[in-house]
């Protein structure tokens, strides 16, 4: 499998089976390591990137953490494929845009992605669908265990792991969950679920991690603290506040049901005819279309189509997956129409 | 478009209400929409990281006479540097800037101490550990100098250094 046959099929965690996958889309962990006999990533010489790029590169494909044509060497990959990874989650914005040596390990199925040389010299992430933090906390530490053998990690009996920012240091261990909340948005309760969620020291960011919006009404609730408190509490902490955020929404979307259903199946219905019709849908409008028609599905307002679907859809229908998909670049207003076509053909198969 | 609360800033907080039945629109810049009490920041970043690191010294990022004059000797970071880019050079930092982040570790974790996952194996002690940053950082002087008879020397000891604290795995 090469990395641009990503795009074929949606990676583990989109697959809309996990626990509670009405409102929460997926779990994430992510652990932040880095070795001990280097300055951290930031701080690298160009001949000592290299050098912990290889050596990390080597364990990673000797221990079988991915096979070689799914380690990417982003040194080397096209701009298309980068954006294509950073759509997929599998890394961060900040890692496919910057410089010397670094890669990418991405594992079967996209559960496990490993990126070498990001700020830190490991970041290893774990991602599966629904609610399932533990699990995805558990194999992220299996992985930990099996490069931790091959190397000595920086460590500090006091403050734990050290990491390049400070604001991971300690576990260096950051979960966090994936919900979709567009009643909440809809009702404006959306500001009160967050300060209550920020209080207990969550954080919450947009679909594509810090600094982006919420688009589509997708939010990432995570833990803010990673000094002082085990693992299992970090991931307790964070699994204690999902349910509440999940029976919030589901309150609002009854609420919205029972006092403006005409309102709610209309704005619904409008965005399943968008989708099923429209000739030039822009990447935002999609995902706001998309969010509208995935909530109608969950009420059982639409007919179709099924969940997995729609969170494909999610996915497929961002720029560089557009391009990959037609084998080329597209300009701005080509990816409109094109994206138009390919909604029109998911959105009625016959 | 222009936030619609202070008509300057570019708007990138976009909300879509029901009020009364009827759909409201607003878009707001981030700092309006914080005000408002509709958009939070998202975590700790940069900006505000910096921030919370020039309350604990006393000064602000911009004042940098201000700030104490500390450098790490392993990977040559100032406090200063660290003010402005918010990452660490090497994990001596932890070290040499411990009482100017205590203030910065507290606001943003939940405790001191970390009682976490530990590794496996006994690793090296820390000094050790400095100890091999810092040949290494020679090592990069001495190549960036061009003097090789000296590069080489520490390239030996390095290697000498890492056999015998990582093994011959390395």
């Amino acid at each position: 499998m090469k990395p641009i046959d990503l795009v074929k099929s949606p990676g583990e965690w989109l697959q809309a089976g996990g626990p509670d996958s009405g409102v929460v889309i997926s779990s994430r962990a992510r652990l932040a390591r880095n070795l001990a006999y280097y300055p951290f990533a930031p701080r690298l010489s160009m001949a000592e990137r290299a050098e912990v790029h290889r050596k990390l590169r080597d364990i990673i494909l000797s221990e079988g953490l991915a096979t070689p044509e799914m380690y990417i060497e982003l040194t080397d990959a096209g701009e298309l494929e980068r954006r294509l990874l950073v759509e997929r989650h599998l890394i961060s914005r900040e890692h496919s845009d910057s410089d010397g040596r670094r890669g990418v390990a991405v594992g079967d199925g996209e559960v496990v992605s490993i990126m070498v040389n990001e700020e830190d010299h490991l970041r290893i992430q774990v991602m599966k669908s629904g609610m399932q933090l533990a699990k995805a906390w558990e194999i992220a530490s299996g992985v930990d265990d099996v490069i931790e053998a091959h190397v000595e990690y920086a460590y500090d009996p006091d403050l734990g792991y050290l990491t390049a920012c400070p604001t991971n240091v300690g576990t260096g261990l950051r979960v966090s969950v994936m919900v979709h909340l567009p009643a909440l948005v809809l009702t404006g309760q959306v500001a009160k679920v967050f300060q209550a969620v920020t209080r207990i020291n969550l954080a919450v960011r947009g679909l594509y991690g810090e600094g982006t919006d919420a688009t589509g009404h997708f939010y990432q609730i995570s833990n803010q603290s990673t000094l002082g408190k085990s693992e299992q509490q970090l991931i307790d902490t964070v699994e204690s506040a999902i349910p509440q955020v999940v029976r919030f929404e589901q309150a609002a979307r009854d609420s919205l049901v029972r006092k403006d259903r005409t309102r709610l199946e209309d704005r619904i219905w409008r965005a399943y005819g968008m989708l099923k019709h429209a000739r030039m849908v822009s990447s935002e409008e999609t995902l706001t279309l998309l969010s509208a028609v995935r909530m109608g599905l969950q009420l059982g307002l639409l007919p179709g189509p099924k969940l997995e679907i729609i969170n494909q859809l999610i996915l497929t229908t961002q720029p560089a997956h557009l391009q990959a998909l037609q084998g080329r670049e597209l300009s701005v207003p080509e990816r409109d129409r094109i994206r138009g076509e390919h909604l029109r053909s998911i959105m009625n198969p016959n | 478009m222009k936030c619609q609360e202070c008509n300057k800033e570019k708007a990138i907080v976009h909300l879509t209400d029901i009020e009364g039945g009827k759909k409201v629109e607003r878009h707001l810049c981030l700092e309006c929409a914080q005000k408002l009490g509709v958009a939070y920041p998202a975590t700790v970043s940069l900006s505000t990281l910096s921030e919370l690191i020039s309350q604990v010294s006393g000064s602000q990022p911009e004042q940098a006479r201000d700030v104490p004059d500390i450098n790490c000797s392993v990977c040559g970071m100032s406090l200063a540097e660290f003010q402005k880019e918010g990452r660490f050079g090497c994990a001596n930092d932890y070290q040499v800037f411990r009482e100017h982040i205590s203030g910065l570790l507290e606001r943003v974790h939940d405790g001191r101490v970390h009682v976490g996952k530990v590794p496996r194996a006994r690793g090296a002690d820390l000094k050790t550990q400095t100890e091999v940053r810092a040949l290494r950082a020679q090592l990069n002087t001495a190549v960036s100098r061009e003097d090789y008879e000296e590069a080489a020397r520490l390239r030996d000891e390095l290697a000498k250094r890492l056999g015998r604290e990582e093994g011959p795995e390395s």
